[in-house]
């Protein structure tokens, strides 16, 4: 079919967090500079040819910080949304297949997480928890099965009377085939939908939860973290509170351009 | 309608309830418990039994959270941890306030911008207006509230000395003058949280446009504006009605962060800061504050709903 | 006569993909004061986008030329405003779909009323008695009730009353209505038309009434436009052109009438029902709130022999479709007796052609589904079958890559059916296989169902609203009102000569079409 328009949205999206990728995975096996070593010659310098990012307030390299640092946290928010959509998918579809009271229960519980916004959620259980990438995962990726089980459930629920599932019941498919094969496939675009939001929204409790310092935990590069480092500086050495929120900025952008073009007819 | 108000209103204790049972039970089962957490790790035994006893932590479960609960509607959340002899209640009567008021700045600030321009978006809808408003929201959406706010620390505290980072001063000394400073980290929740509703409120009118009773509206002679203003907008309340409960939400979600940012004494920063320390009490009373508030913020919201809506009403007796 | 409405050389296109889309093309026709002109044309005919546009409330995408005249004035030069002052004022608009086409959070009086509160300088209470009345004449004798209630506080003859009495309130001189009956059950469409008709005897106003029902048109309209591909193809008297067509085209869509030929009954049993009662309980969470329940299907027995059509006739609510339910085991909570012969149970065709195929999966993939569920485990068998089964139901190879939604709503029902034939079933139960379906299509499907009846003597039952189908297809059937069957019998002896009062009110309703025919 022939499209109106480019899907610009997609294009852009997909190209910002194709380059941040690319360099957090190229983190993993090369950076300028490493990501530790102090060089006390060259502390909070601004961005000249050698640091394009300038350097910290202890003369580390901040390019190469924020190279790992988007890296751990492409990481964090993947992780716990992978763990979020695994299992919300399967309560999603198992409850709003058979509703009954298991599906109240769980709607009862999925709705009052709902109602509160995540960060706030993610500081009660790291305070049971205690700080650390670790426990930020676990309870990222607790937090994100709500979402998922929402979106499914309703496009079950959705697709349950429609007369294509009727029509499969009355041949005699299996209710596990009914659920995975005929109606999930229905439902790809708003889970598709619900990754980018909810990656996101990891994104933004990972680098949170670290600048509060109950995130990831020191010497590993944290976008957070180096916010909260940079703002002790922010007199001397502004650029250093510039480029780690900009990279966050720009994730966050590309996954939400993604979304855009994903809705895009 | 009453019928449907109590139904909620008992859903809504139950929920605190639980709640509260949950976060109870959860910091009850915390390696370290209070009593070595006042005493240090270097306690004998012996005076950890005598101090265990003394606080009541020997009872069975169901008991101290009975007595807790007790005690927590009188307004009693038992002693800091770390401020030995403050009492918790002490401890958030200095900081409710300041967040409260943080909190409201922030939403009148956010409703203030993002509502006309909303309009403005779906007035002109594509048009170059309705363009520009929709890619700046994009971008804004992006920005996490403690960049934006360290960014407007920047701009208006170093660069421009408009406001003097960190020296907060508290509401009871001089109340505008703390207004005049919570201005900034408001802008910071506001901006980003704004930009949401723009985009929100944007979609559901656009979304109510397209339905069929606009043409019934159109057939009839309305003119553009009365279509929007007396048949779509309250159409579009509706969602918005449940957006703006989890929207104001968050802005009270955002103010812990961007409360250290600016360093605002709020609830956001004791939170945090008794998060580090392994301040139980505090902890817990600061969760079931917050937990009340948006409880009852979605509780108004049901409510709200209700009379918007005239379909619902009824059908759940 | 002297025109109200002249319509000359009308388009609307739309711009798609690069390339221009055209939804009426050049089309002329007038509208004389005091007559009722109908068009009539299948979906994609252009019918109510020439509706829209005169009225001025087509899409906003939409590129429209030519010449609108109405009352001399030419409606296409006038800005938004001067046509605002025209629209609820001289021009009035009924709409399909009364439950959407209301405003849900307004009260009815308010929307009733908002013509004259636009067009005229009349006091409140003045508009509010004109509005009560207005009601009153539509037949909604609780006006004061009604004028404070929403519109989901009404059934949708109510509604349809109420959207009635909104374009006529300030009398138009031309009321354009937009398949007004559609949506409605027989006997309720029956009496809206009444009312139109009556409406426009008294006030003198002109109709322009569009539908794609010929049996509604002929019932109404002085003059028809029949319509196909934007364009019009015979203009003339309804019964000039239903009585002597002369386009192709519309004798076969007047001619449209499919008869079952043959019997090819056998004695054996492929369906027993007896003594089948359904009823719903009110679920309720909490003990103690209305547990009532509510009797859907009480005490229906029949049978259904191999190879015949057994009709089932009802309204909307009747319990046709739960009957349909229970016996194909989608609705497992019955008392009674349900026995049907064969290994492979009854497979279902549903009315709605968009919802019965999975909208996420290829026609291939879909047809494939129920030999996997009888356990052909080869894929290369399968695929063969599939090719089979298209050309079966009169498509090629070719749609087996497609998805359901590159199809028209005819080639998604001959799916329906060949989804329900790959099961070897011996009994299909068809609910409402042709009612969502445009008139030429109809006939090719119900050609299909008595082509696979004939050869492969499958047993339909087939469940429907429309006595006439009923008359022309069926060998049996029953009436069915509230859960109850009335009467059961010969399909031609149900028509010709119904014992059951219920049934003789269906039939007048039919008939009406007739008997209007005739004053006229």
């Amino acid at each position: 079919m022939m499209r109106r328009k480019k899907n610009w949205n997609l294009i852009i999206g997909l190209s910002i967090t194709g380059v941040i990728l690319a360099a957090a995975i190229l983190a993993q096996f090369w950076t300028p500079y490493s990501t530790t070593e102090m060089d006390s010659s060259a502390v909070n310098l601004a961005p000249c040819l050698l640091h394009p990012m300038g350097t910290d307030n202890f003369g580390r390299d901040v390019l190469s910080r924020v190279m790992n640092g988007s890296g751990i946290t492409f990481l964090t928010a993947f992780t716990s949304v992978a763990i979020g959509a695994f299992f919300g998918i399967i309560l999603g579809a198992v409850t709003g297949y058979y509703g009954g009271l298991f599906d109240e229960v769980v709607m009862g519980v999925v709705n009052m997480i709902l109602a509160f916004p995540s960060i706030l959620l993610a500081l009660i259980f790291i305070s049971f928890l205690g700080a650390g990438t670790g426990n930020l995962i676990a309870a990222l990726g607790i937090l994100y099965i709500p979402p998922f089980v929402r979106i499914v459930r309703s496009e079950v629920i959705r697709c349950r009377d429609l007369d294509f599932v009727r029509s499969a019941k009355v041949m005699g498919v299996k209710p596990v085939r009914i659920i995975f094969s005929h109606i999930l496939p229905n439902a790809v675009i708003s889970i598709l939908s619900t990754l980018t939001v909810t990656f996101n929204n990891a994104v933004l409790s990972e680098a949170g939860m670290s600048y509060l310092g109950l995130g990831v935990q020191p010497p590993i590069p944290s976008l957070g973290r180096m916010l909260s480092e940079a703002q002790s500086y922010l007199s001397i050495n502004p650029w250093y509170g510039l480029f780690p929120g900009v990279v966050i900025i720009l994730i966050i952008l590309g996954f939400a351009l993604i979304n855009e073009g994903l809705q895009y007819k | 309608m009453m019928k449907y108000i109590t139904r909620k209103f008992v859903t809504l204790i139950i929920t605190l309830l639980l709640i509260s049972a949950m976060t109870f039970g959860a910091f009850s089962v915390i390696p370290g418990d209070a009593s070595v957490s006042r005493l240090g790790t270097e306690a004998t035994q012996e005076q950890i039994e005598a101090l265990r006893e003394e606080m009541g932590l020997n009872r069975p479960i169901t008991e101290r959270y009975a007595s807790w609960v007790f005690d927590a509607i009188h307004g009693d959340f038992g002693e800091s941890l770390r401020y030995s002899g403050i009492t918790v209640q002490e401890l958030l009567e200095d900081r409710l306030p300041v967040t409260v008021l943080l909190a409201v700045i922030a939403l009148i600030m956010m409703f203030a911008f993002s509502v006309p321009l909303a309009l403005l978006s779906v007035r002109f809808r594509n048009r170059w207006q309705d363009t520009v408003i929709s890619q700046l929201v994009q971008v804004v959406m992006a920005i996490p509230s403690f960049f934006l706010g360290i960014l407007l620390t920047y701009l208006f505290g170093i660069a421009l000395h408009m406001f003097q980072p960190g020296k907060f001063i508290s509401p009871s000394e001089d109340f505008w003058a703390s207004v005049r400073y919570l201005i900034f980290p408001a802008m910071a929740i506001a901006l980003p949280k704004g930009a949401m509703v723009i985009r929100f409120i944007r979609n559901a009118v656009l979304g109510e446009m397209k339905k069929e009773y606009v043409r019934t509206a159109r057939s009839k002679g309305n003119g553009k504006d009365r279509i929007l203003y007396v048949h779509v907008l309250r159409n579009a309340l509706i969602p918005v009605i449940t957006f703006g409960a989890m929207i104001a939400a968050q802005v009270l979600a955002g103010s812990i962060i961007v409360e250290q940012v600016f360093s605002v004494p709020g609830v956001g920063r004791l939170l945090v800061s008794s998060i580090s320390a392994r301040d139980y009490p505090v902890v817990q009373a600061i969760v079931i504050y917050i937990t009340a508030i948006v409880v009852i913020m979605n509780f108004a919201v049901d409510v709200l709903y209700q009379i918007a809506d005239p379909r619902v009403k009824g059908d759940q007796g | 006569m002297e025109a109200l409405l002249e319509v000359q050389n009308l388009s609307v296109t739309f711009a798609e993909g690069g390339h221009q889309k055209t939804a009426v093309d050049h089309i002329s026709f007038t509208v004389k004061k005091g007559e009722i002109l109908g068009v009539v044309g299948e979906s994609g005919s252009g019918k109510s986008m020439t509706a829209l546009t005169v009225m001025g409330i087509q899409p906003e995408d939409a590129k429209v030329s030519g010449r609108i005249l109405f009352q001399g004035k030419e409606l296409l030069s006038l800005s938004e405003e001067e046509r605002n002052q025209i629209r609820g004022n001289g021009l009035g608009m009924v709409f399909q779909e009364p439950m959407t086409s209301l405003n849900p959070v307004l009260k009815v009086g308010m929307q009733v009323a908002e013509s004259l509160k636009l067009h005229t300088n009349l006091p409140s209470d003045e508009i509010r008695e004109r509005t009560l009345e207005t009601l009153r004449r539509v037949g909604l004798s609780d006006a004061e009730g009604i004028y404070d209630k929403y519109p989901h506080e009404l059934s949708g003859g109510m509604r349809q009353r109420a959207m009635l009495a909104m374009a006529m309130i300030h009398t138009p001189s031309l009321l354009i209505a937009d398949e007004p009956t559609t949506a409605l059950d027989v006997l309720v469409q029956a009496q809206i038309l009444e009312l139109i008709r009556t409406l426009h005897q008294e006030r003198q106003i002109s109709v322009l009434f569009i539908s794609h029902d010929l049996k509604v048109i002929r019932q109404v309209c002085d003059r028809v436009l029949v319509m196909r591909g934007g364009r019009i193809l015979e203009e003339g008297t309804v019964k000039k052109v239903f009585e002597t067509p002369e386009h192709a085209y519309t004798k076969k869509l007047v001619g449209a009438s499919v008869e079952r030929t043959g019997d090819f009954r056998t004695e054996k049993t492929v369906l027993s029902v007896r003594n089948l009662n359904v009823h719903y309980k009110n679920r309720a969470l909490l003990p103690g709130r209305n547990q009532g329940k509510k009797q859907v299907l009480s005490d229906v027995s029949f049978d259904v022999r191999e190879g015949e059509i057994f009709g089932i006739v009802g309204e909307s609510g009747c319990g046709k479709s739960t009957l349909a339910r229970t016996i194909t085991g989608l609705h497992k909570e019955y008392e009674g007796q349900i026995v049907t012969g064969g290994e492979t149970g009854p497979q279902m065709v549903f009315q709605d052609p968009f919802g019965s195929l999975n909208p996420a999966r290829t026609i291939g993939w879909i047809l494939e589904e129920p030999l996997k569920v009888r356990g052909i485990r080869s894929r290369a068998e399968r695929k063969q079958m599939v090719t089979e089964m298209l050309q079966d139901i009169g498509l090629d190879a070719s749609f087996a890559k497609r998805y359901p939604r590159e199809l028209s709503g005819g080639q998604r029902q001959r799916i329906s059916i060949g989804l329900a034939l790959s099961m070897n079933a011996r009994l299909l139960i068809a609910d409402e296989p042709v009612s969502a379906l445009d008139i030429t299509i109809q006939a090719q499907i119900l050609e299909l169902l008595l082509k696979i009846n004939r050869e492969k003597k499958t047993a339909i039952l087939f469940i429907t609203h429309d006595l006439s189908l009923v008359r022309r297809i069926c060998h049996r059937a029953a009436v069915l009102y509230e859960g109850k069957i009335l009467e059961i019998g010969d399909g031609r002896e149900i028509c010709d000569h119904p014992k059951a009062e219920y049934t003789r009110q269906l039939l007048a309703a039919a008939l009406d079409e007739n008997r209007m025919a005739e004053m006229k």
